[in-house]
């Protein structure tokens, strides 16, 4: 457990092979093979269903590889580690998971103690975790939001504390699922900032989305999964989003149909960008 | 069936929970090493479901209401040691939040609801395992489980109520506790028990099962991958075998049902048979009032109406049980005809329950719901199913069709977001023209949008149908009065830290010393017997509430008028001359006379004044305590931890399944016009237990997942460390000495 050196990140995570199947068979990841280094910012693209949802929870431990490995700074990382409490909690001080369905995320009585749970369980003293509850709430504008229970807040506001609950442990690995589905552009603007910034503060940064329009603001690495829960491509961002044949196949862009006039044709349109016909230059939207 | 505080006598609530002490602690060491932290959710889930499950009134025959358990689905689902920590959790909340059952009286509950209720029904589940162990056939035996879960915890409560007055009596005979013996108090209990309570736990839980089973959910001692129902996994319409098995095992199960039922209709009669015996001629009168007042105390409105009207309300009844009930024909005759009454109860109440007969075009249910409405109820028995349903197609313009397919509609929503295009509408529906701007297009072969294997159904584009115009529906608000509830309940529980949060005498005070004094208070209330001393204990309690600067309105309001329905439903009968013999204050009926007598109003009094004044102690403790140090509190005083945990959770799931059901009813809501009637209302009900189940075990499972991720191991910790001042040892001290003088006093 050292820091990261100087060159050669030390990996975050590394998956070998891993597999997981729910209950009653249904093949959620099939043979991940990838490797995360500190200090990342990392997309985990795909179709709904492709297994996006469950390689962020492997991550978190929450689930656990069938087959196959996963290792977390240099350590395995199954259920036996995770039920050693020394371990469990060293695991959780690094890792935060912003879930997708911010309403299963929050669940305490009011907004104060629902930032306060992560740090009471991990055992932080009561002086710091006081402190800290206000810093973060001042940090993310919630602070009017404290004595409010988490059940009465917009789902923007939801979204806020949920973050507001992870970070306030300062992990140095940040999983989120779908950070931006249901944020207005206003919220999706302040989401993409407060990424940016936790990714100069140098934290690893983990996001699963079929978002492709988020995806270059957010990070610079992309992981695609394929509908066959197989990892379809690892690359530099702008190269996954140029690749519209691979994007096509793994059902993130679909064919377009739109008419001129009488005419009416179809053809792939990836989101991101003004799309283009083919055989038309780039440039002329 | 819950007992609530000073009903019973302090030592049988002790017994009970000394009986209780063993079986927790056996429960708690076999779920700690059971349950591994994948199923803590479950169980926490499972306990939410209880205690929602357990709001859902079912109206009863002579105007009472009962409510099913859960208690035996649990049982199936995660064993019965689990199921036993899972509805004692439930009924903690109910106990501490809702007055619902008594904390002093818990011990006894939990006995009866968590203990012989999961016990006998999963007994019962296992020993029917020769029916066989396919889906339809595990629901069946689910059912049968259930029904013989409740109605022997029903019999143990009657038993439990029944003693006392044989027990503990005043010189002059006046019962103190409960008033009426094992005479009334087991065919009250049984009677609903059988009617009402039991067949709706069964269906319940049969709902249930075969939702999870449908969910490749495995069951207590089943392994991780279940066999998956054949019908669920081909999408498109393939109704004929698996649908023909499932009616067979349906039309079994409500055979089985039946004869269950009348095994176990005499054993009710014949329980009673010495005191419809001693019953004479006169005496059938003051015997119906006897039976309400033992009845089931969920409305109270509904009992004034019995107690009014009581005397012809029972005709039917007067002929076997005004005749010598030593006469064993007698018996057998109200045997016979109380199979007969059950039968049709149970005949209309499966047609009411079943739900509309689904359409013949209809995809298969992946879940099975409606079918199982259909097998559990008595649809396929009345013939309804196939034929009738064949004549109702979507189009049709009368009423009555209007209603099946709006209540079609409703129970369907699931499917339907599941990726279950109605394929009946276009079916049977003339083909709508192509829209016109679909046809100017007219664009080269391979470009056609109508071959687009995602065109919109006909019927989605039409316009307003004319059948589904509101009519003139009957107005009978249940189903929003009992969802409003929900709701109501809900935002209570979610409010109760606000009093809590102020400054306060009780908020200052340390949270073990709370829960320990206020406890003593409850018991010291339910041994003191002169009503002096208990106004005196009950003016205690409201400067304590006082002086914790709680309004004086919410104390009042949520102790006499939500509280003590069941005192009331007990009290009445007490005031009756027939019942407490005494000076006549006033008549009431010439003949036989029956009057109001003044011991009896007085003993009335008294029951209802104590059970009001244990309440309002349980409510200091529960709204001058935040939620998180109550539950430190009670892990000081040596609750177990997983009994904790699990608590923690049910309180945060009951939330959450408050909220789903607060949203299938808003999505009903949203596809009904007007006001629905009763019929609609049971059938709603019945078809969204299953999806209620299912939905809130998505969120549970998620919400655990979160606890976890953030470093929840199983300990509660809270942001105030807790420490013992010298004001708590006054507090303490000063407690000690009021129990103590009360004590003295009587």
């Amino acid at each position: 457990m050292t820091s990261p050196a100087t060159d050669g990140p030390e990996p975050v995570f590394a998956l070998a092979g891993a597999s997981y199947a729910y209950a009653g068979g249904v093949t959620a990841l099939d043979a991940v093979t990838i490797s995360i280094a500190a200090g990342e910012r990392v997309v985990v693209l795909g179709a709904n269903g492709s297994g996006k949802s469950t390689l962020i929870k492997l991550l978190d431990g929450l689930l656990f590889a069938q087959a196959g490995c996963v290792e977390a700074f240099g350590e395995p990382l199954t259920e036996a580690a995770m039920r050693d409490d020394r371990l469990a909690h060293r695991f959780r001080r690094r890792v935060g998971f912003i879930f997708q369905n911010a309403d299963a995320q929050l669940f305490s009585s009011t907004v104060r103690e629902e930032i306060a749970f992560g740090p009471l369980q991990l055992g932080l003293p009561p002086d710091d975790i006081e402190s800290r509850t206000a810093e973060i709430a001042r940090l993310m504008e919630i602070e009017k939001l404290l004595g409010r229970a988490p059940y009465q807040l917009s789902g923007g506001e939801k979204r806020k504390v949920a973050i507001a609950s992870s970070l306030v442990i300062s992990p140095d690995v940040l999983l989120l699922d779908e950070p931006a589905t249901g944020l207005d552009p206003r919220s999706q603007y302040w989401l993409v900032q407060l990424l940016r910034r936790l990714h100069e503060a140098g934290k690893t940064l983990i996001m699963a989305t079929h978002d492709l329009a988020i995806a270059p603001d957010i990070a610079d690495r992309a992981i695609v999964f394929a509908e066959d829960h197989r990892v379809a491509a690892d690359a530099p961002v702008s190269a996954v989003l140029g690749d519209t044949g691979l994007l096509l196949r793994v059902n993130l862009v679909h064919e377009h149909w739109h008419r001129h006039g009488t005419l009416v044709h179809t053809h792939p349109h990836p989101h991101d960008r003004p799309h283009v016909h083919p055989g038309e230059p780039e440039s002329q939207p | 069936m819950h007992i609530p505080d000073s009903v019973l006598s302090p030592h049988t609530c002790a017994v009970a929970g000394l009986a209780m002490a063993p079986v927790w602690a056996v429960a708690g060491r076999k779920v700690r090493k059971s349950l591994g932290t994948r199923q803590a959710p479950m169980l926490a889930l499972g306990a939410a479901f209880c205690f929602t499950i357990m709001m859902f009134n079912l109206p009863a025959p002579f105007g009472t209401t009962a409510h099913p358990v859960a208690g035996t689905l649990l049982a199936i689902l995660l064993g019965p040691w689990a199921a036993c920590i899972g509805i004692s959790v439930a009924l903690l909340i109910q106990a501490l939040f809702f007055g619902d059952g008594g904390l002093a009286a818990y011990g006894a509950n939990c006995l009866t609801m968590a203990f012989i209720l999961p016990f006998t029904g999963y007994a019962v589940y296992r020993a029917t395992a020769s029916i066989g162990s396919h889906p339809a056939a595990i629901s069946v035996r689910s059912a049968i489980g259930a029904y013989f879960g409740i109605n022997a915890a029903a019999a143990v409560v009657a038993v439990l109520l029944g003693i006392q007055p044989a027990l503990f009596h005043e010189p002059n005979g006046h019962a103190i506790y409960f008033p009426f013996g094992l005479n009334v108090t087991l065919p009250a209990m049984l009677a609903i028990h059988l009617i009402v309570a039991g067949p709706a736990e069964a269906i319940v839980t049969a709902l249930a099962v075969r939702y999870l089973l449908a969910s490749s959910i495995p069951l207590y001692g089943q392994s991780q991958g279940p066999p998956i129902e054949p019908s669920v996994a081909p999408a498109a319409g393939a109704p004929s075998a698996s649908d023909r098995r499932r009616s067979t095992a349906a039309g079994r199960a409500l055979w089985i049902g039946l004869v269950a039922l009348a095994i176990l209709t005499p054993l009710g009669l014949l329980a009673k048979g010495d005191a419809w015996g001693e019953w004479d001629a006169s005496g059938i009168a003051r015997q119906t009032e006897r039976l309400f007042g033992a009845g089931r105390g969920y409305t109270p409105r509904a009992l004034q109406s019995a107690y009014e009207h009581g005397y012809h309300g029972l005709h039917g009844l007067e002929d076997y049980a005004s005749a010598d009930g030593k006469n064993r024909l007698d018996y057998i005759g109200a045997a016979l005809l109380g199979i007969a009454a059950i039968c049709s109860i149970v005949l209309i109440a499966g047609r009411l329950l079943a739900g509309p007969p689904p359409h013949p075009n209809s995809p298969p249910l992946p879940h099975g719901r409606e079918g199982d409405l259909a097998g559990e109820g008595a649809a396929q028995a009345n013939g309804h199913r196939g034929g009738e349903a064949t004549d109702q197609a979507q189009g049709s313009l009368g009423g009555d069709g209007a209603n099946q397919a709006k209540g079609h509609l409703a129970s369907d929503a699931t499917d339907q977001a599941k990726g279950h295009p109605g394929n009946e509408g276009a079916a049977a529906r003339p083909a709508t023209p192509r829209l016109p701007q679909e046809e100017a297009l007219t664009p080269s072969p391979h470009h056609v949008i109508t071959s687009s294997p995602h065109r919109l159904p006909a019927w989605l584009l039409s316009g307003l149908r004319p059948d589904t115009a509101p009519g003139a529906r009957r107005r009978n608000p249940f189903v929003e009065r009992t969802l409003a509830e929900l709701a109501a309940a809900g935002a209570t529980a979610l409010q109760s830290d606000r009093w809590a949060e102020q400054p306060g005498l009780l908020q200052g005070i340390d949270a073990r010393a709370k829960i320990v004094t206020l406890l003593l208070l409850i018991v010291v209330t339910g041994l003191t017997r002169r009503p002096p001393v208990l106004a005196g204990l009950y003016a205690i309690a409201l400067a304590l509430g006082l002086a914790s600067r709680l309004p004086l309105r919410m104390l009042l309001r949520r102790v006499w008028l939500a509280v003590p329905v069941f005192v009331a439903a007990i009290a009445l009968p007490l005031v009756l001359t027939t019942v407490t013999p005494g000076r006549e204050l006033f008549p009431i009926w010439p003949a036989p006379r029956v009057g109001v007598s003044a011991p009896g109003l007085a003993l009335a009094a008294t029951l209802t004044l104590r059970v009001g004044t244990a309440v309002t102690f349980a409510l200091l403790l529960t709204e001058t305590t935040r939620w998180t140090d109550l539950l430190a509190g009670l892990r000081t005083i040596g609750l177990p931890r997983v009994f904790l945990t699990a608590l923690a959770m049910t309180y945060r799931y009951i939330v959450v399944s408050l909220q789903t059901a607060a949203e299938v009813f808003t999505a009903r809501r949203s596809r009904t016009i007007g006001r629905t009637s009763d019929r609609d209302g049971r059938r709603f009900i019945g078809s969204s237990i299953g999806a209620l189940f299912g939905k809130s075990m998505a969120t549970a499972e998620e919400v655990h997942a979160a606890m976890l991720s953030r470093g929840f191991r199983g300990e509660i910790r809270t942001l105030r460390a807790a420490r013992w001042r010298p004001v708590d040892t006054a507090w303490t001290a000063a407690v000690c000495a009021v129990a103590v003088a009360s004590g003295w006093l009587g």
